[in-house]
């Protein structure tokens, strides 16, 4: 490998990895025990049902789109799997109504914006409250518990002393990656994102292709929402508030496209990374909780920044 | 006025949200005594007041093809800002200085991240959200910040008359931003930018000074919205402008406002503060749980979306036919 082959490696990597590295060196500097194992197993505790919240986030912004109501649903999906549990059904059957109605929740989302042509972002605002309203509702807005063990098994459990959740994003990641290049699904959503016209005179049913892209979003919601509800143990309405934007950041700070249909969830799980670390970060390094969500803000924006601009001159 | 002249008001000037207005009245009416009365006219305009300056200070963002979800997070900071300042005992004029200064300089801030770097909108505001609600929180820690002179609680709680200050507030900055985005060249240019925003650039318009120009405006309203609301209540607390945020955004979208760019108006603005109002006060008068609130706040959203969307098809279907004949 020459010299030259070297230098244009490096500079074919996204911008995000660079900022990473960056960041991973101060954190080694100001953090305490960055490099110990529970704190690497606290990320990847932390991460993974984040990454799968936003891999759903990409599709959806792959496709041109956004889906606010990610959040909304995942909170919903964990309060409903509390409450089918603790209505005496088995966790697994619990957990599989509560995917069916994650997909379902994305199903309606897609029919709205792929059927009716309403815009996505107020839309999918929309349908997330009248989720969260649902929630609201059949709680009385207060937490189920969920204390099934084979349940909390999800959340806590270990193989090879790995958390069984780093397993489960794994596995979610590959079969999105088989869907996205093996199936008529992933062409369709980059050509959703691409040339909706051109799509269209090829003969694809652009409708459909949208509202399955919109269920498959849903579904990763409902996954996460599981996960989160073991690891809490419990289900709250309103545990996934706020989850929606951090996906989107996520899926941006990678260096996904919002306009052209270009992008991966290859990159999403790089902006997951460094959201993750960023946050742990801070936190072992003693930074003050108000201070944080100022620094966490200030750094997504640079980052952000210098991710546009590099690829703008690309 | 023959058929055709009514059906396009009724449809094409969005007449049919005023109907919505009025038949929404109606029922409450109907349904709960209290609610004609003057003291709830007058509860429904106040709480509508704060909503509306949110609302039509960020239409421009919209119409601009972009959005603004940073303006709870300045709405925060400047009514944080306005409080600490009277605390420390300076004069009404120079708090109320400070807190607009602090919008204008978050206007600059998210102009600059989606004029000269270009970040989608609504991921870099999203972003200075976070930065502003962030400082709100180390200026003000977890503290409330109340008992402020009574010179600066007459801006929110005040009366001229039989009219309340907030009202007047509101429609001022109601008809300059009126003028500004109609009646204005400015005003103009925001429509050309958000509806092609190249078209515009090659055809002499600075798209990046538009850029600055409604974000400044956006933010500038919040802090303003800020001010009163710290005024109102009488007390300044981190994260006292968040509840704000999407009813601001679906205020504007349920008035007619494109999120596509480039279409829409201030009028309508007010019709979807006045909804968004009205719902949660009928819903109060009526007893319905909070807990329900969220579940018709959405599904009121995604029904104005749905029948906007659905009429401009109509119109789209009509304007082809004679198109044909």
């Amino acid at each position: 490998m020459k010299r030259g082959d070297i230098v244009r490696t490096l500079k074919g990597f996204p911008p995000v990895v660079w900022m990473l590295i960056l960041i991973i060196c101060i954190f080694s500097f100001t953090g305490t025990n960055f490099y110990s194992v529970n704190n690497l197993l606290n990320i990847v505790r932390q991460a993974s049902p984040y990454l799968i919240l936003a891999m759903g986030e990409t599709l959806a912004i792959l496709v041109g789109g956004i889906d606010l109501s990610v959040g909304y649903v995942m909170g919903f999906c964990g309060v409903a799997v509390a409450m089918l549990m603790n209505m005496g059904l088995p966790f697994y059957v619990a957990i599989l109504i509560a995917l069916v109605i994650g997909a379902f929740c994305g199903f309606i989302n897609g029919l709205f914006v792929g059927k009716f042509k309403l815009p996505y972002f107020i839309v999918t605002y929309g349908t997330g409250n009248m989720v969260y309203g649902l929630g609201s509702i059949i709680t009385g807005g207060v937490s189920q518990p969920a204390l099934d063990r084979g349940f909390r098994f999800i959340a806590d459990g270990t193989l090879l002393g790995i958390p069984v959740v780093f397993f489960l994003a794994l596995i979610v990641f590959l079969l999105m990656k088989l869907l996205i290049k093996k199936t008529p699904f992933g062409r369709n959503l980059y050509g959703l994102g691409g040339n909706r016209e051109s799509l269209f005179l090829s003969g694809v049913n652009v409708v459909k292709a949208e509202i399955m892209v919109f269920t498959v979003t849903g579904l990763l919601a409902a996954i996460a929402g599981v996960i989160f509800a073991a690891r809490s143990a419990s289900g709250h309405p309103g545990f996934g508030i706020g989850w929606e934007f951090d996906a989107v950041a996520a899926t941006i700070i990678g260096g996904n496209s919002f306009s052209e249909g270009k992008g991966s969830i290859n990159k999403t799980v790089l902006g997951v990374i460094f959201i993750q670390i960023l946050r742990i970060g801070l936190n072992i390094s003693g930074v003050a909780p108000q201070a944080q969500s100022f620094l966490i803000g200030f750094i997504v924006v640079i980052a952000i920044s210098i991710d546009v601009i590099i690829q703008r001159r690309k | 006025m023959n058929k055709e002249k009514a059906y396009s008001l009724f449809f094409e000037k969005g007449l049919y949200r005023i109907m919505i207005l009025v038949v929404m009245c109606v029922l409450l009416t109907c349904i709960s005594d209290s609610f004609l009365s003057l003291s709830n006219i007058m509860n429904i305009f106040r709480q509508a007041s704060i909503l509306l300056i949110l609302a039509v200070g960020a239409t421009g963002t919209i119409l601009a093809k972009g959005i603004d979800l940073s303006l709870a997070g300045v709405m925060s900071l400047s009514g944080c800002v306005c409080g600490y300042v009277l605390n420390a005992g300076y004069p009404v004029p120079v708090a109320i200085l400070a807190a607009l200064s602090v919008g204008i300089g978050f206007g600059f801030v998210n102009g600059f991240l989606v004029g000269v770097v270009k970040i989608p909108a609504f991921v870099s505001t999203y972003g200075v959200k976070y930065i502003a609600n962030g400082l709100a929180l180390m200026l003000m820690g977890s503290n409330i910040f109340f008992g402020f002179p009574e010179s600066f609680l007459f801006l929110g709680v005040g009366f001229l008359g039989p009219v309340p200050v907030l009202v007047i507030w509101a429609l001022i900055i109601t008809a300059i931003m009126y003028v500004f985005l109609e009646r204005s060249k400015f005003g103009h240019q925001i429509y050309c930018v958000g509806a092609n925003s190249t078209a515009a650039f090659y055809s002499g318009i600075s798209t990046l000074r538009t850029y600055f120009m409604v974000h400044v405006i956006s933010s500038t309203c919040a802090a303003i919205a800020g001010i009163l609301q710290a005024s109102r209540m009488n007390a300044a607390q981190a994260g006292m402008g968040e509840s704000f945020q999407m009813l601001a955004v679906a205020s504007i979208v349920i008035g007619g406002t494109s999120m596509a760019g480039g279409e829409g108006n201030v009028i309508g603005g007010i019709l979807g503060a006045l909804i968004l109002t009205l719902i949660t006060n009928g819903m109060n008068l009526l007893n319905i749980s909070s807990q329900a609130q969220p579940l018709v706040t959405g599904a009121v959203i995604v029904l104005a979306v749905f029948l906007d969307v659905q009429m401009k098809h109509i119109e789209g279907k009509k304007a082809v036919k004679a198109a044909i004949a």
